[in-house]
């Protein structure tokens, strides 16, 4: 009996060491699709309001601007704007321009291989500015 | 007693497995079913705001019209008689929303005391999503 015992002793650890990765990974899991959601969210909100601002503005530091401040609370170092099309004079009032807010999001699972994924909200509106001389 | 004992981390593993499913199914489905509201719902404020462009852009025409003919005009009610504005309104409103993955279930151009409203319905990627803005008279 006391031989039974002391073959297994050191079973609970042996159990932890194999699960423990799988937890483990399971959470990295779970913190990551929560990641990519709240990024998928702020930058589609950011593109919707950075292409409302430009509607009004035709002014692409503005909309910039604007895209940075909804990006929230994504990092705005990590943000990129771009807007189609780039040229003001080639966005006149009741034209279709596109703005597209990209986010380089760092994975927790970058141990595992995967490295940062990109993503990408869009945003369009009819450019309601008119440039009165 | 040591002998029960043996693999209940391994039960536990599979337990938690099955709670992890449950909890990775519901982050992906609550988010995808947020991302497709907030998406229909800007792409609804996107199409009213076109609509409404073209409304505004209506109404100044009216008035510019009126001044030079030096007579007053009610700019909301000479938009909204005029049939075109309708068509041309919901062609702004399915332009702005073909980008946007979206389209047009209805859109209404009604008088709200002394404004012109557009209010517009989408559906995008099995969501709806409902804006309304307001044009004020010039």
């Amino acid at each position: 009996m006391a031989h039974l015992a002391r073959v297994e002793r050191g079973q609970s650890l042996v159990e932890l060491a194999l699960t423990l990765p799988v937890l483990l990974a399971l959470a990295a899991l779970i913190v990551t699709l929560s990641l990519v959601g709240v990024a998928r969210l702020a930058t589609e909100n950011a593109a919707s309001e950075a292409a409302r601002t430009l509607a009004l503005t035709n002014d692409d530091a503005r909309a910039t601007a604007t895209a940075l401040a909804a990006a929230a609370p994504l990092r705005a170092d990590l943000v990129d704007v771009r807007i189609e099309p780039s040229a003001r004079s080639l966005r006149p009032r009741g034209s279709l321009m596109r703005v597209v807010v990209g986010y380089r999001l760092s994975l927790p699972l970058a141990f595992a291989g995967f490295g940062d994924i990109r993503i990408e909200g869009v945003g369009v509106r009819r450019m309601e500015y008119l440039d009165v001389p | 007693m040591c002998r029960d004992e043996r693999g209940q981390a391994l039960a536990l593993l599979v337990a938690v497995l099955g709670l992890a499913a449950v909890v990775v199914a519901s982050l992906i489905e609550a988010d995808g079913r947020l991302l497709r509201h907030l998406h229909a719902t800007r792409a609804a404020e996107a199409a009213a705001e076109a609509a409404g462009g073209v409304a505004a852009d209506a109404m100044l025409q009216l008035r510019a019209d009126a001044i030079a003919e030096h007579r007053s005009v009610d700019a909301i009610r000479g938009a909204l008689a005029d049939p075109g504005l309708a068509v041309r309104a919901e062609l702004a409103a399915r332009e702005v929303l073909r980008p946007l993955d979206a389209d047009l279930t209805r859109l209404e151009l009604t008088r709200r005391s002394d404004e012109l409203s557009a209010k517009v319905t989408v559906r995008s990627r099995g969501a709806d999503g409902l804006a309304r803005v307001g044009v004020r008279s010039p």
